[in-house]
């Protein structure tokens, strides 16, 4: 979005919170508190899908005995190819000249109620935001720890009514290379895919994230909305969604395309089955010190009791 | 890693067939002889080892003060940002002094590409140094020898473990008592096998990135093309010597 440049602290057209918002005084005034205050930060904070905040975190993902990572290094160490292929790019490159506001979803495919609307509709329609402490694990060994807010993408399937014959949901990253230096490149085949099964995706455990930290979600992080499924590698968790849609056949996804034989389809956390690169025993948690030593990883990144059984008949040495 | 060192150890530096002739007066004897044409300052400059030992200890350095002030980049992943700093600047190093014998076959006159040549042992070594401080950063990473273990199947990274050892007999045999013990002759043979870390090196390099091999393409394709220029110019000297031209 458009940042006030001549008076810190002052809001743009753009700023205007949406009607939705505005019908419920109390949020709004609270949401103007907050974006006065990212302004005040410099505008650091100040970003689309506002809907919804402050959210309230759901006891039953309170993240107890859970150490949550600093959000300086949630908002520093980001892989995000459309801006730079290194995890230090993507703080600057994806802050400027990005925008995110307005941000338009379309969901579609086999479904009864397919419909396009604006992020912050879509998260009045899914009934607001909460919050939920995730475990969050990188195919590249490392972890963290974050409070995303977002809602279950079981609520929007409930919206949108798959037909009997959507086995699997394709989600689909934004393509626009003038605003975004990574997609002037052909580091990878743009624009960013990802897929679950339509199981998976109704599972409570996936969420519709929209935020983090209790703020709205920074550009770095995969702003304004992305999918989090903790139980799977990172790279599942598609960032900034602009299509869903409800397919009959498994979709491809971006890494699985690039290298079938290190990324599957279902990329489940699995310390068994190493990466033909590196072994996923164990995991560097993301703030330890140089000396200090790794964590063991999870099976299902410690979310066995709630997904195993979507698994019980697939071999997972075959189906990474 | 290579006359530089048989110089100081007190060898004339061998003659192989092809390469050196086409040097005029050898950059180790120049230390002696009169200066007949005035060196350009930055060539003098580029003569001490000054300048490299500042970069060295600069790059060195420069993950640590990243570090310690606290860069939250930095902090993410410490153990894992210093194992890819070290290692980069290894590749570098590894790569610059393989630059080195190319250069000075196609520019023999200049001035900056002879200061450069003094220092081909310090800069074969740097990259050995660097890449004991990669290794170190590395099992510190995987959490010691167990982890070590665990990877060492992997082609990624014995690759890496063999570059390694490569570049380990080479900075050994680079003390001046070994290199005399071996003459310049065996010493120059043996250090051949530069190249062949440098082969390790790319590969180990390349496997890293997850897509593909832009950074490696940055690396090595400079010294691929100094190479290719370099055996067309020795070609073409030693049709004209043969031609008696």
């Amino acid at each position: 979005m458009h940042l006030p440049k001549k008076r810190p602290g002052s809001l743009s057209e753009s700023d205007v919170t949406p009607e939705s918002v505005f019908m419920n005084r109390r949020r709004f005034l609270r949401n103007i508190g907050i974006g006065l205050a990212g302004a005040a930060a410099g505008g650091a904070l100040l970003r689309a899908a506002t809907g919804g905040f402050p959210s309230t975190r759901n006891p039953a993902f309170s993240g107890d005995g859970l150490e949550l990572t600093p959000f300086e290094l949630v908002t520093s160490y980001n892989n995000f190819y459309e801006f730079g292929t290194d995890k230090e790019s993507p703080k600057t490159q994806a802050n400027k000249g990005w925008k995110t506001e307005p941000w338009t979803l379309e969901v579609g495919g086999l479904v009864a109620n397919p419909m396009k609307l604006d992020v912050n509709d879509l998260i009045t329609r899914a009934g607001g935001i909460e919050e939920r402490v995730y475990r969050f694990r990188c195919v590249e060994a490392w972890s963290m720890v974050v409070p995303w807010s977002g809602f279950e993408l079981s609520k929007l399937i409930a919206l949108v009514e798959p037909k009997a014959e959507a086995k699997f949901v394709k989600f689909v990253t934004f393509h626009d290379p003038k605003n975004v230096p990574g997609q002037r490149t052909n580091s990878i085949d743009w624009p960013y895919v990802e897929g679950l099964t339509i199981e998976e995706a109704r599972n409570p455990l996936a969420l519709l994230a929209t935020g983090l930290y209790g703020k709205p979600m920074p550009n770095q992080n995969g702003a304004p909305i992305r999918l989090i499924v903790p139980w799977k590698y990172g790279f599942k968790s598609i960032k900034s969604i602009v299509r869903i849609e409800f397919v009959s056949k498994m979709p491809m996804n971006t890494w699985r395309d690039l290298q079938p034989r290190e990324y599957g389809f279902y990329a489940n956390v699995n310390p068994k089955v190493d990466h033909p690169r590196w072994s996923q025993g164990s995991e560097r948690v993301l703030g330890a010190g140089v000396f200090d030593s790794r964590k063991e990883t999870l099976m299902f990144n410690g979310y066995e009791a709630e997904v195993a059984h979507l698994y019980t008949d697939l071999d997972l040495r075959k189906w990474y | 890693m290579s006359d530089d060192a048989t110089s100081r150890a007190g060898l004339r530096p061998a003659t192989n067939a092809g390469g050196s002739e086409t040097r005029p007066t050898t950059a180790a004897s120049g230390d002696a002889g009169p200066k007949t044409t005035p060196q350009p300052l930055l060539a003098r400059i580029l003569r001490g080892k000054a300048w490299l030992w500042i970069l060295i200890v600069a790059l060195a350095a420069y993950p640590w003060t990243r570090l310690l002030s606290g860069d939250p980049f930095a902090n993410a992943n410490a153990a894992q940002y210093l194992l890819d700093h070290a290692g980069t600047v290894a590749t570098a190093f590894l790569v610059a002094v393989l630059s080195l014998t190319p250069l000075r076959v196609l520019f023999p006159a200049s001035g900056i590409v002879r200061a450069l040549n003094r220092h081909r042992r310090l800069t074969g070594v740097t990259a050995f140094g660097f890449a004991v401080l990669h290794l170190g950063y590395f099992w510190l990473h995987v959490g010691g020898w167990s982890g070590v273990l665990m990877e060492i199947d992997k082609p990624f990274i014995w690759s890496g473990l063999a570059a390694w050892t490569v570049l380990a007999v080479l900075t050994i045999t680079s003390l001046n008592a070994i290199v005399r013990a071996m003459g310049a002759r065996g010493w120059k043979r043996l250090h051949r096998a530069a190249y062949l870390a440098a082969a390790l090196a790319l590969y180990h390099q390349a496997a890293q990135q997850k897509e593909g091999y832009s950074e490696s393409l940055w690396f090595f394709a400079p010294l691929v093309l100094l190479e290719i220029a370099r055996v067309i110019r020795q070609r073409r000297d030693a049709a004209r010597s043969s031609a008696g031209l």
